[in-house]
């Protein structure tokens, strides 16, 4: 065909519209959340809590916690109040990421209340990283939206299996810090790597998609020989691992268990590993170790006790499980009382009711201890969801609550634990709120 | 291959350059490869049902044609019917058989073990073996005779862009295409490549977002709120047109790139205002299958019932079995009962009652047809409800939760706005199309510049909103 002059503008217009379109798509999407808020809070006497914290606030749809707060407080008010319950978990967001975020919530949605529960994934590992992003050489090139369109594109047929929707990508509030995730991190510590290490990286991929996992173990070994990137290597680790189990190849994982840091991904492991005593033992004896070298003992206590549960060793799963409550109790990073303070802080100066939400299953005092010399205690409303849940896993199981143990004792709950999260929650909040 | 994936894209560009750098021979033996590797990658175990099928339509045609007694002809006719049909039913109804049989022995009290056959089915499997019977039958009938060599009939049997779920092909119409030599023609090509895009649009912007506010209450309707379920049902409505007839534009669009005119499967069928215009215009290949091959020699062989008897129970067997063709479940016999119902009302009325109270103003005869259309549209709504639920069970649950008094809720604004949004652009589209009689409008006819808006319009909804996970066409399942 030949090139002619009125198909290069034909081209050129059409990415024109295209790039318009891309623009005032992203303002609308920005606009819509405060839209409907504006929509919402045209209502007279509509009561605004905001719950913020990672994806154990956000998961769920309408199974979420914060949506069956919303219908459980509307159905009992009983003095014609209506409440609204938004929802501001962000996938991955540590307590420092939250406190970061919460003055532009603020402002764009003024709520009355505002719930927080955070600090599960918040750790060290990813901080250095972070810090560490290169400037990209022509940083006006990443404004134009057709090209973010591009290499989100492009990335995406790389990742492959990793289901990121456009509209998460680019239509992010403009005032806000983008948050990155450990995925992409990974991706751009990728990026710089040879072509050989990429070409094998969407080989596993590939392999993995047609459930192949011998040719993703060779492979698996192939890169991570030829690596260097300690980031790399850690993500990648944790995949492999999860290949192996699922591969049933415990000779090999259990060499991975040697060079591998803890990580949430562990529990799944041990879960298909712990069928013997020897496994089980060999499984507590790591754990023992790590607890030694890393001094962390919150989630590997928990893996310890579902690796014995799995196994049928009730009596020393209990003995596991009495100690990752103790570690539990006594153990909250600096960077997570810091960031509680700092919530704490702005929320009482805007004169937003804070509302501190224990996770489920974990007990209260540790969050009480932040506070424990702080004058603005009795102005906080502390909610305690350790009894319920512990007598709820008592009859009903831990299955009922949870889909996983992300942390431990504690993952992301399913309807019913949610539900149960949502009421007790409502409780607290309709007693503080007729005391008022 | 799903043909809204990346695999896809990359098999057709291969054989579209190889195709057009061929000659004729060389299209229909590269066209044939496609066409087996592309349903081999389904699945290997397919690929022999394919072959005995295109063997059995093949000789029994040959042998009708070879012999003018009319004994002979109809005994190959018979042969060649029961073995295709004898396909279909073993791999599609034969669990659904023995489940009803069982439970009518549980009924009379006689306990027997139940034992089913683990079969799973051909993906595809309805729509060729209709597309085999019709040549037999067609060269039965004299409409056409015998044409080309099994290389070339398995080449139509096989022809990637309609094998999984149709256009159902006419052999009279598609078989001579293959034969004749086809040229490389640029209008063709931009046509082609339109309905590609356009079928892209329908899939993965509306069919495929709407399926997120569908599925949720079609998996559990007790957690939903009546307006809730309603808003479910008509986005389900509109996510199987869009799915379907984005699949058909696909399938269309792709024939023309290589110089095939495929039959067109849609011609808007919300915009009818009767039942029977709705399946004069709804996936019509398999409409007018049903139509020639079993409502008009139902109609013959009924003759000595009287009056308006027969057509009705023509017109009700024709449909039941047109609905048990989708699946082997009682929804679906539900679901072409209600069809045939229907349209022997719509009979009724035409007798009994013609124009009775049809406005004759001109704003008058406007507001009549929104009105019916509008009333058209939440018939096949609740009929959709039975094409969907996953049992009769789940329909009937579905149901009460809309009249339910206690679910009832204000409408929520979210979900209405969503199936608006959703199927407003393509709705709009489908107007233009309805008002120009003319699907290439927006192609051919209009301005460079608003053309090429909206255009760019529908790119950006396909990726900025679309859903980039390549999803199932829901028709695979038959």
């Amino acid at each position: 065909m030949r090139i002619s002059w009125k198909l290069i503008k034909t081209i050129l217009v059409f990415l024109a519209f295209l790039e318009l379109y891309l623009w005032v798509g992203t303002f609308l999407t920005q606009s819509e959340q405060s839209f409907s808020n504006a929509f919402q809070a045209s209502k007279k006497g509509v009561y605004r809590i905001m719950c913020i914290g990672e994806s154990l606030t956000l998961v769920g749809g309408n199974d979420s916690y914060p949506s069956q707060l919303e219908a459980i407080l509307n159905k009992s008010a009983s003095d014609g109040r209506q409440y609204q319950v938004l929802n501001e978990g962000r996938p991955g967001a540590t307590s420092t990421v939250v406190a970061d975020h919460l003055p532009f919530w603020l402002d764009q949605y003024k709520p009355n209340m505002v719930i927080v529960m955070t600090g599960i994934i918040d750790n060290d590992k990813f901080k250095e990283a972070q810090q560490n992003q290169g400037q990209p050489l022509f940083p006006f090139l990443n404004k134009i939206k057709i090209i973010q369109l591009y290499q989100h594109m492009s990335q995406k047929a790389v990742a492959g299996l990793n289901d990121f929707t456009v509209r998460e990508k680019w239509s992010a509030p403009k005032k806000e810090k983008p948050i990155i995730g450990e995925f992409e991190l990974f991706m751009k510590a990728l990026a710089v790597q040879s072509d050989e290490q990429k070409k094998i990286y969407i080989y596993i991929a590939l392999a993995e998609g047609q459930k192949r996992y011998d040719i993703a173990d060779y492979l698996y070994q192939k890169f991570l020989q030829n690596n260097d990137n300690p980031l790399i290597e850690h993500w990648m680790l944790k995949r492999y691992g999860n290949t192996l189990n699922i591969m049933g190849a415990y000779d090999k994982f259990v060499h991975l268990m040697d060079h591998i840091d803890y990580d949430s991904w562990y529990s799944n492991w041990v879960k298909g590993y712990c069928t013997s005593q020897d496994h089980m033992d060999y499984v507590a004896q790591k754990i023992e170790k790590m607890v030694k070298v890393d001094g962390v003992s919150k989630e590997v206590y928990g893996w310890a006790e579902s690796c014995y549960n799995q196994g049928g060793r009730n009596d020393l799963a209990l003995v596991y499980h009495d100690k990752m409550k103790l570690a539990n109790s006594t153990y909250q990073y600096p960077e997570t009382r810091r960031n509680y303070f700092k919530i704490k802080k702005m929320l009482l100066d805007q004169g937003v009711q804070p509302v501190f939400l224990q996770y489920p299953n974990r007990d209260l005092e540790p969050l009480l201890d932040i506070f424990k010399d702080d004058p603005d205690k009795k102005k906080i409303l502390f909610v305690d969801n350790g009894p319920i849940f512990a007598e709820g896993i008592v009859q009903n199981g831990y299955d009922h609550y949870f889909i996983d143990r992300m942390s431990g004792d504690v993952g992301h709950a399913t309807r019913e634990g949610n539900r149960l999260l949502a009421s007790n929650v409502a409780r607290a909040i309709e007693t503080y709120l007729k005391n008022e | 291959m799903l043909f809204n994936s990346f695999e896809f894209a990359i098999f057709f560009i291969i054989v579209f350059f190889l195709y057009w750098n061929l000659p004729h021979r060389g299209q229909n033996i590269l066209l044939l490869i496609a066409g087996y590797v592309f349903y081999g990658l389904w699945n290997l175990k397919f690929l022999p049902l394919l072959f005995l099928c295109t063997i059995f339509s093949y000789v029994s045609a040959d042998r009708i044609a070879a012999s003018s007694d009319v004994k002979i002809r109809r005994y190959w006719l018979i042969i060649g019917l029961v073995l295709n049909l004898g396909i279909l039913v073993v791999f599609k109804y034969t669990n659904f058989f023995l489940e009803n049989f069982y439970s009518i022995f549980g009924l009379l009290g006689i306990n027997i073990s139940k034992t089913f056959l683990n079969i799973i089915l051909p993906v595809g499997l309805s729509f060729y073996t209709f597309q085999a019977m019709s040549y037999s039958i067609d060269v039965y009938r004299r409409v056409m005779k015998p044409m080309g060599t099994f290389l070339d009939y398995m080449t139509y049997l096989s022809f990637f862009p309609q094998l999984v779920a149709g256009p159902i092909g006419r052999a009279p119409l598609l078989l001579p295409q293959f034969l004749q030599e086809r040229s490389f023609n640029q209008e063709q090509l931009k046509q082609g490549l339109y309905l590609i895009f356009w079928g892209l649009f329908q899939k993965i912007f509306v069919a495929d977002n709407l399926a997120r506010i569908v599925q949720p209450v079609f998996n559990s309707p007790g957690a939903y709120h009546g307006t809730d379920v309603l808003v479910a049902m008509y986005a389900f409505t509109m996510q199987l047109y869009c799915d379907f007839a984005g699949y058909s534009n696909i399938a269309r669009g792709l024939g023309l790139t290589l110089g095939f005119n495929l039959l067109v499967n849609f011609k808007l069928p919300f915009w009818t205002t009767n039942v029977q215009d709705f399946w004069n215009n709804w996936h019509i290949s398999l409409s007018s299958w049903v139509r020639d091959y079993i409502y008009f020699p139902l109609m013959g062989s009924l003759r000595k019932i009287k009056g308006n008897a027969r057509i009705f129970t023509a017109v009700i067997f024709s449909f039941t079995l047109m609905g048990l063709w989708h699946g082997a479940a009682w929804n679906f016999v539900v679901f072409g009962l209600y069809y045939g119902i229907l349209t022997s009302i719509l009979i009724l009325i035409r007798i009994h009652c013609v124009n009775f109270i049809a406005p004759k103003s001109k704003s008058g005869v406007a507001w009549w047809y929104w009105l019916r259309v509008l009333f058209m549209f939440n018939l096949t709504t609740s009929a959709m409800l039975f094409f969907h639920a996953t049992s009769l069970g789940n329909a009937g649950e579905m149901y009460s939760r809309i009249w339910a008094s206690s679910s009832f809720n204000l409408p929520r604004w979210e979900s209405w706005g969503k199936l608006i949004g959703f199927s407003l652009p393509a709705m709009l589209m489908e107007y233009v199309e309805l008002r120009t009689k003319d699907p290439f409008f927006v192609l051919n006819r209009m301005n460079w510049l608003p053309r090429i808006a909206i255009l760019a319009f529908l790119t950006y909804l396909i990726f900025g909103w679309g859903v980039m996970t390549a999803e199932e066409f829901i028709y695979f399942q038959f």
